[in-house]
Parts: C-alpha cells; structure tokens; sequence
C-alpha cells in the first residue's frame, strides 16, 4: 500500500508541537509519511538590498536557520514515525509558501496544529484564509492530543456524502480496521432540505457499497455547544466544506467548539 | 497541608465536608472546621447549656461524624472523634480539638461570615478553603454572596464546590507563567480525586498568547498526557474570560489563578470576581 504524503509545517509553537506528536501517532494507522516543512517569514523591514547577491546570501542565511530549527524541533521530538528525511524550508509568506508547496509537491494532505479559541470566529477566520479556501488535499487540524482511535463522520444537509466518503476511503485504507461512527447533524429535524435521517441512510448506502460499516450511525440534533459536547470523546472529526461559501454554518459553529482533531475535506 | 472548611447547615455544606475529607484522605491534610453564628450580646451563657446558646457546636460535632465517616479506613489519623468539647479561645472563638497524628480543629466564630471565613483563613495560616455553594443563589444568609465575598477577601487558595456536583472537567486558565508548584498540585489533587479531564487554558492578551504562557502550557499539558490523564488545550481572550467562565456547565471546575501579578486580577477585580463565584454554574477554585 502507497504512503501518503502529509505535509506538516513545524514551528516552535505549542500548536505545532501537539500536531506533530498527534500525528505520529497517527501514522501508522493512516499510512502517513510526514514531510516537515518550515516557513521563515522575513521582517518587513526594508534591506540594504532587495535584490542581488546580499538579498541571495540574506536568505540563505534565513534558510540555513529555518533547517538547523526544525533540525533541533524534530529532535526535541524524539518521534517514532516516518518522517522524511530532507525537511523543506522556505523563506517568504507563511501562507503563500505553504499553498505554493501544497501545489506543486503533490501532498496528499496538510496537517496543522491549532489551539481551540473560545471563540469560534478564528476558526472561521482559518476557513476563510486563502491557504484554507484554495489548498489541493484535505486538512487536517490538530487542536488536542485524543487517546481515541474512533472517528466520527459527521454530515449535515450542505455535505457532498459521496465525496465525504471517497475522501474517507484514502485515509482509512482498510475497511476491516475502520473504527468510525456516522452522524447527521442539524440544530433540529424540522423542515430540513434533507432529513438526517435519509442523509445517514445515504452514507451508510455509499459506505456498504465500498465495504464500510460504521460501528453506530446517529442523528445529532441541538446546539452547536450541545453537538461539540457530544463529540467530545471522538479522536478525528472528518467533515466535508463547501468552499465556496462564506456563510457561517451550525455545523462549522460546532467545528469551533470541538476539542477533537478535525479532517476537512472538500 | 492545611485545610478550613467552613459550613453552614445547609445540603451543600455537608456535601463540601464530603469533598474536604476525600481531599484531606489524599494529603492527610491538618483539618480546621469552622462555622459562624450570628453575634447576640443579648443571650445569658449562663441560663443555657453550650448547645442551646452555641447550636452551631452540635453542627460542627454532626460534620465532624460525616467527615471521618468519608475519610474511611484512614480516619484514626484524626483522631477518634468522640464527643469533644468546646471551650473558649481568644475571646469569641468556641474551639474543640479533635485532633490525632493529624489536626482536626472545631471551631465556631460569630459575626459577619465572609469576614469570619477570611479572618480564620488567616489566623490559621490555612492553604485552602472549601465552602459549598448552592446550585442557585440562596444560602449561606446575608444576601448569599458569602463564597465570592471569600474567595475575594481570603489571602490563600479557595474552593467554592456547587451541591452534589462531581467534576468531570478541570479548566485552568493560565494568564501569567509563575503559577506555584503547590498550585499544580492542587489541580492535580482535583484531576485526581474526581478522575476528571483536565483543560489548560491560556488567556489571550491583545489577542497574542504570551510565550512564557504558551510554554507552561505545555509544560502542564505534558506531565498530565505522559500520565495518561486527559488533557486538553484551549486560548480565550481577555475580553471574553467572563463569558468562558460563565459558560462552564454544572460538572466543571474553573480554577484561576489571582495573584498580584496576576493580570487576570487586573481583568478581574474583587467585585467581579465575588460576583463571578456567586453566579457560575461551575465550581470554581481561585488559586493564589
């Protein structure tokens, strides 16, 4: 079976630091090599020389500093995991540099940490980015270290089920040791487009077609804050977004609450 | 250790002697129980017998049974807990010592409770108090806002426990890095004593997390995943800690730390912070 290639920025960071030691955990049973990538984001300060060979020998020098950090990061880590030798540094925009790499190194996911924030407008802040809004694979953002291995897939009315599921397929390779529960969320059942009910028996018909049976599939009915509590004890969220809209959603309300990892698809 | 576990007869209260006498099993902790009755000049001491003139000593005695009932099988360290008598001590202060190899003082002080609380806080160089705490405002007499008038006044460590409530999450919201180790012991005794999830939070200022924060944080965060206690991580900013701290349900405990160079007690002044403990819904502990 191919790994699959997870680009990970490392960085000093608490966030980051819970990212990279969830995922390692992690990679085995999602068949993941972990590519390190670091970004050093130069001052806005202006130089001697915005060009020539003093710009050249500058970055360098920021490039040699990014590698010996993550260099000391990974070690600190002392990770037990596959981790690609060669760590990528760049030098430039945090989130031009990543998107950039995104779509030229054919990852198959990016992972990041995130420290859940009370409040859930700079988780739709990070929607709304232009590394999340254009990025080519999945994400998958970190914010806590869950000892579960059972996945939820969470749908609501907006979800493209099928392309939920095809997503989910890459990761969880093997049906056999697929440990997921399906939900359907909605603040309440009343007047829905599509009733959660016929949305699970829609994912369950897509999951059974390719050989996947969820341990418990359930309706989520409530508050964003009653549907974070509920989901509390999940070790991975997996959602499909639609990107294209802006629009704050019951179901991107209880993303910000959650304290789980979550695995946006799209 | 030294614990003060003040009470009154209500429900809550025999439930905070319940939770004192679990935490004191754990620590074998030095116990000061005290209760507070009104100051009346006008009763004659001599035409009454102690429990008539003083029945807060027979609250104490029933309080005392309760918590070496709940200490269990290590209660002898306390003493054997038989009917011990009151005497006077330093004027208004009625003392019974029921103490073994480890303290366990009664005491009843009369007049205003909060003070009464923060003053036997002091006089006993207490490190923790405990008081219960309605679900709902009422209780403790005088306007019910005793527990937040104590955790504001008292100079060491509070812990306001909600009736019949056990933990199931312990939020610590870390804004500066020089918390005390005995502080994360205490946190730690909560996280241990209710088998509750633990949940570092760090407050944000100006919306940045400060890196002597973030670096506690997982310092905390750390030693508790390396013992395989749930531990979780979360940032608020200091404009929305009130609501945070409102926003904790009924099973979590909220513990802050209010030092002096604490910037949560600039964000937090004593009103707000009485005011706080008055009206959450969470048990709260206010570290110091």
């Amino acid at each position: 079976m191919d790994m699959l290639k997870a680009l990970v920025p490392v960085e000093m960071t608490l966030a980051s630091n819970i990212a990279l030691r969830y995922l390692c955990r992690k990679a085995d049973q999602l068949g993941i090599a972990i590519q390190p990538i670091h970004v050093e984001e130069p001052d806005h300060k202006p130089h001697s020389s915005e060009t020539g060979w003093i710009r050249r020998s500058w970055e360098s020098g920021l490039r040699q500093a990014g590698l010996e950090e993550v260099r000391r990061i990974l070690k600190s880590e002392r990770l037990d995991c596959f981790v690609l030798p060669n760590p990528l540094v760049r030098v430039g925009a945090r989130e031009d540099e990543l998107l950039d790499e995104l779509r030229i190194g054919g990852h198959d996911l990016f992972v990041e940490g995130e420290v859940a924030n009370f409040n859930t407008g700079e988780f739709r802040k990070r929607l709304k980015s232009k590394l999340y809004r254009q990025m080519p694979c999945p994400a998958l953002v970190v914010r806590n270290m869950i000892q579960s291995d059972r996945a939820a897939l969470v749908l609501d009315e907006k979800t493209d089920v099928e392309l939920l599921v095809n997503r989910f397929r890459r990761f969880f390779r093997d049906p056999a040791k697929a440990d997921f529960d399906l939900c359907a969320y909605a603040m309440d059942d009343l007047q829905r487009a599509t009733h959660p009910d016929e949305l699970l028996a829609e994912g369950r018909r897509l999951l059974k077609g390719a050989g996947y049976a969820p341990a418990r599939s359930f309706s989520l009915l409530g508050s964003p804050e009653t549907a974070a509590k509920a989901l509390h004890d999940y070790g991975m969220i997996v959602v499909h977004l639609d990107r294209k809209s802006n629009r704050k959603t019951p179901l991107t309300e209880v993303l910000g609450l959650a304290s789980s990892p979550l695995l946006l698809c799209w | 250790m030294k614990l003060l576990v003040a009470v009154d007869e209500n429900p809550y209260s025999r439930y905070a002697v319940g939770q004192a006498a679990r935490l004191a099993a754990n620590t074998w902790a030095d116990v000061v129980m005290l209760a507070v009755e009104k100051s009346r000049a006008y009763l004659d001491e001599d035409d009454l017998d102690q429990e008539h003139a003083h029945p807060k000593t027979l609250t104490l005695k029933r309080y005392l049974a309760d918590f070496l009932g709940s200490v269990g099988p290590e209660a002898d360290i306390y003493g054997p807990g038989r009917d011990v008598p009151f005497g006077r001590r330093d004027g208004d202060v009625l003392e019974a010592d029921a103490s073994g190899r480890k303290g366990m003082v009664l005491r009843v002080r009369s007049g205003n409770p909060a003070k009464a609380i923060a003053a036997e806080a002091r006089a006993s160089g207490s490190d923790l108090v405990i008081l219960g705490s309605s679900q709902h405002e009422g209780g403790w007499g005088r306007g019910s806002d005793v527990p937040g008038r104590v955790a504001d006044a008292a100079d060491c460590p509070v812990f306001v426990l909600r009736e019949n409530v056990v933990p199931s999450k312990v939020a610590c919201c870390l804004d500066h890095a020089n918390v005390t180790q005995e502080s994360l012991e205490l946190i730690n005794q909560c996280v241990t004593l209710y088998g509750a999830e633990l949940e570092v939070v760090g407050v944000l200022r100006r919306g940045e997390l400060r890196e002597d924060v973030e670096a506690k944080m997982g310092e905390v965060l750390g030693y508790y995943l390396d013992r395989d206690v749930r531990a979780l991580v979360r940032v608020v900013g200091e404009d929305s800690l009130e609501s945070f701290i409102e926003s904790g349900g009924r099973e979590d405990l909220m513990a802050l730390w209010l030092t002096r160079k604490s910037p949560l007690q600039k964000l937090l002044p004593g009103h707000r912070v009485a005011s706080l403990v008055n009206h959450a819904s969470a048990s709260i502990l206010v570290l110091r």
